[in-house]
């Protein structure tokens, strides 16, 4: 082969591949994923049972009955492509499966990655991306059928007659590989390379597809459009022997007809390549029982391998893909993969990913020491088209460096086996770098996806935090302005009246007693009610509907001397009705201490506030007596349940610490349960409060 | 009750305020012009005045203060609830015969 020739299909393979690199990210998202999750659960349950089936048997006798039903139900003739295979399924995916398991049994990864991509395609191509994008599909084939797909065959076909060497399979692979287009031609050469590196008998076979590959080239495809033109019309999940290649042809069958036509001949000659190569393998399997002890471990790692190796062409669909051809562990996490819908999908190649290049590294080692002489050229060919391939999917942002790096060392690969060492690092570098960016573009669609989403509970949290700090009476400190006004108001005759409110007035003298250390008269107590009255009055909707009484009404009930007289405050509710409020704030004075007692009609409860945590011995009786006769005066019996109601004197309140601030603990209680807050000050705030008071005080505003 | 006396007491000194306001018995029928206002004490005591609709009620309060020899700082003037403004009159609160007043002491409070 020239080097030309080489340069030019490297070149054209990495171009396909980028290709679906770039619409894979976009496709990510699509909603075709979701309507490929059901035949992907029923290959799951098809797979399942396979498994069982072959966990109860021996695995030598496992192998056996593998062989012999793809075998003996395989029949081969050139003719007719159509006739090649009488397998059990129904399905062309269990076929497919059957010889993923072969492959695995012998640790052949590539007819893995044949299947992977051709059990893709089917699905693909019958369910919905021909229906949805039916330009891209018709691209993509169009690229596969053109020239330069044709010379990489070329190449490969080259080598393997030149010289069988690993390394040259390895160049050779790593090409393959890349095309993921070509399966047919990918699995063919993929025994075809393990048969020969095996030196079995079959080799006669092999050797004469291989001197037919020089005619293959222009003959093909010609036969795929053969098959589409038979069987366009069936159905693809009749129970035809031909399924696998119906469901190729009517894939096939909505591109360009005429193209179809003209390549059909090439892919007669591919599929009894591929039927040939198949059944040198199934003698192979049956021949070395070795290998078949460690495929079950090498099962999880190559299929993720292939995974890894396919991802970039496999446009999003990983649902499928994992549960079609899962090992154990993967049909357990099957329900997350098909029911999580867009993000599964943009995780599960990255964990794959991680996963298989650890798993298989690790699987590797131990396989190659149970393994026979044998089967460890194989395993040398399993590694370094790993690593190769991973690269030159990666190499899509800079192509021509890749190619650079790539050439030269499979040349030299065949003299010095210390370079391959060499050359597996700088791909592993590769590697890491790719599945960095990946894993960037992915984290960073999460991201998207997450911003985007408008019920994101700390979306929620954070818009009530900002409420709650609206509505929370900031303690902050007053002005030099504000102070200069407070210290010109209290300047003067303490008997001034400073501000007005109807009937209340409030003089220097009163709102002295809001200066630290001073006891709070009713005086101020009663204008802070006023205020919140107010407030309430101006701002509808924003507070709690509450009424507030002055501090004369607690002692006017008892009748000035602790007994009960309802007579007395008969009257004070003639212009409202309580029963229509959330909250009746009474502030209660007992003695030389100023408590809140609140009638909390909402919540259906009595409350009791003390700075210093008293229960205010009958006030909520007499209270609760009130209301029984408010309800009577008013002659609305009944419309509150006292039985309902419950008295709660709650101690988790802020409480004073000294023996003056009641009268501010008080109001702060009537101010934060009118606006329906949990009281949120401490001590340390009173100082500010009472500051602040003074100025309400003064402006007749409550802040 | 001792209530019942104090009536009799104040109304020996009734004339002192003028037309300021009258301490009448609560049998007496008042005019037309003027209505029976009963005033309650902290201490439940009644004193009973008789006062034109029309007269402020400043007056009524400067009386009580002075007989009962208290300042007026000390007390407040309820009625209704509502603390009584000087300058209202019976009228303008819509006071009936033989309503009452309730006269407050001031409260002050800090701790216990």
């Amino acid at each position: 082969m020239s080097k030309s020739t080489f340069d030019k299909s490297i070149d054209i393979v990495l171009n396909f591949i980028s290709n679906p690199l770039k619409r894979k990210a976009d496709d990510i998202s699509n909603s075709e994923i979701q309507q490929e999750q059901q035949p992907s659960q029923h290959n799951i349950q098809r797979h399942k049972h396979y498994y069982k089936k072959q966990q109860r048997k021996p695995k030598q006798q496992l192998n056996k009955v593998q062989h012999s039903s793809l075998n003996s139900n395989s029949t081969y003739s050139g003719s007719t492509p159509n006739s090649y295979f009488n397998f059990d399924f129904k399905k062309p995916e269990s076929l497919l499966r059957d010889i993923y398991r072969y492959s695995i049994d012998k640790l052949s990864i590539f007819a893995k990655t044949y299947i992977f991509d051709s059990n893709n395609s089917i699905q693909n191509h019958i369910r919905t991306p021909l229906k949805r994008k039916p330009e891209d599909i018709k691209n993509r084939i169009q690229y596969k059928l053109s020239k330069p797909n044709l010379n990489l065959k070329y190449i490969r076909i080259q080598s393997i007659n030149n010289s069988p060497t690993p390394n040259k399979r390895y160049q050779n692979i790593r090409m393959i590989d890349n095309d993921n287009n070509n399966n047919q031609q990918q699995q063919q050469q993929q025994q075809q390379d393990l048969n020969s590196s095996r030196n079995v008998k079959h080799s006669k076979k092999e050797d004469i597809n291989s001197l037919n590959d020089n005619q293959q080239e222009n003959e093909i495809i010609e036969i795929i459009d053969s098959d589409s033109e038979q069987e366009e019309n069936i159905d693809s999940t009749s129970n035809s022997n031909n399924e696998y290649f119906e469901s190729k042809s009517t894939k096939l069958s909505n591109i360009d007809s005429k193209r179809l036509q003209a390549n059909k001949a090439k892919n007669r000659y591919s599929i009894e390549n591929l039927v040939k190569s198949y059944q040198n393998t199934l003698k192979l399997n049956s021949d070395s029982n070795t290998a078949s002890t460690t495929a079950n471990n090498v099962d999880s790692s190559a299929y993720k391998y292939t995974q890894s190796l396919n991802y970039p062409s496999k446009y999003g669909n990983s649902d499928y893909l994992n549960s079609s051809y899962s090992t154990p562990q993967f049909s357990k996490t099957l329900p997350y993969h098909t029911n999580s819908g867009t993000k599964s999908n943009l995780i599960s190649p990255i964990k794959s990913r991680d996963d298989s290049s650890f798993l298989s590294d690790s699987n590797i080692s131990s396989g190659e020491l149970k393994l026979s002489d044998l089967d460890t050229s194989v395993y040398s060919l399993y590694q370094s088209p790993k690593s190769t391939t991973t690269t030159t999917t990666t190499a899509q942002s800079d192509r021509a460096s890749v190619i650079r790096n790539l050439r030269p060392k499979v040349e030299e690969l065949d003299l010095k086996g210390s370079l391959l060492d060499d050359f597996r690092d700088k791909l592993d570098i590769e590697r890491q770098k790719t599945r960095d960016t990946e894993t960037n573009s992915l984290l960073k669609k999460l991201d998207d996806i997450h911003k985007s989403n408008k019920y994101s509970i700390l979306k929620q949290l954070n818009e009530r935090i900002e409420l709650e700090k609206n509505a929370k009476p900031q303690a902050k400190q007053t002005t030099p302005e504000e102070e200069t006004i407070i210290k010109d108001t209290l300047k003067g005759n303490e008997q001034d009246v400073v501000s007005k409110i109807g009937t209340l007035a409030i003089t220097k003298y009163d709102i002295k007693t809001l200066n630290p250390g001073k006891w709070l008269n009713d005086e101020v107590i009663n204008f802070y009610m006023e205020l919140m009255k107010q407030r309430q009055a101006e701002n509808p909707g924003k507070y709690l509907k509450c009424h507030f009484f002055n501090t004369f009404f607690y002692p006017m009930l008892c009748n000035n001397n602790g007994t009960y007289n309802y007579d007395r405050v008969k009257k004070w509710t003639n212009s409202i009705d309580i029963f229509s409020l959330d909250k009746i704030i009474i502030p209660i004075h007992l003695g030389n201490h100023w408590c809140l007692a609140a009638i909390n009609f909402k919540a259906k409860q009595f409350e009791y506030y003390d700075s210093l945590l008293g229960t205010g011995g009958d006030c909520i009786p007499k209270l609760k007596k009130y209301v029984a006769d408010e309800m009577n005066n008013r002659s609305k019996k009944g419309i509150v349940d006292l039985n309902e109601f419950k008295s709660i004197f709650p101690k988790d309140i802020p409480c004073q610490s000294n023996g003056y601030d009641c009268g501010v603990f008080m109001c702060k209680y009537a101010d934060f349960s009118s606006r329906g807050l949990s009281f949120t000050f401490t001590q340390k705030d009173i100082t500010l409060y009472r500051r602040m008071m003074i100025l309400e005080l003064i402006n007749k505003k409550m802040n | 009750m001792s209530a019942k006396e104090e009536p009799g007491l104040n109304n020996n000194n009734g004339n002192e305020g003028g037309n300021a306001g009258e301490d009448q018995p609560v049998d007496v029928k008042p005019s037309d012009e003027q209505i029976n206002i009963k005033v309650i004490n902290q201490a439940n005591q009644e004193v009973y005045f008789k006062i034109k609709k029309t007269t402020p009620l400043r007056k009524l309060m400067d009386s009580y203060c002075s007989r009962q020899g208290v300042s007026q700082n000390s007390i407040r003037f309820l009625y209704d609830g509502q603390r009584l403004d000087q300058n209202a009159t019976p009228a303008s609160l819509g006071m009936e015969n033989n309503d009452i007043i309730d006269v407050a002491l001031t409260q002050t409070g800090g701790s216990f």
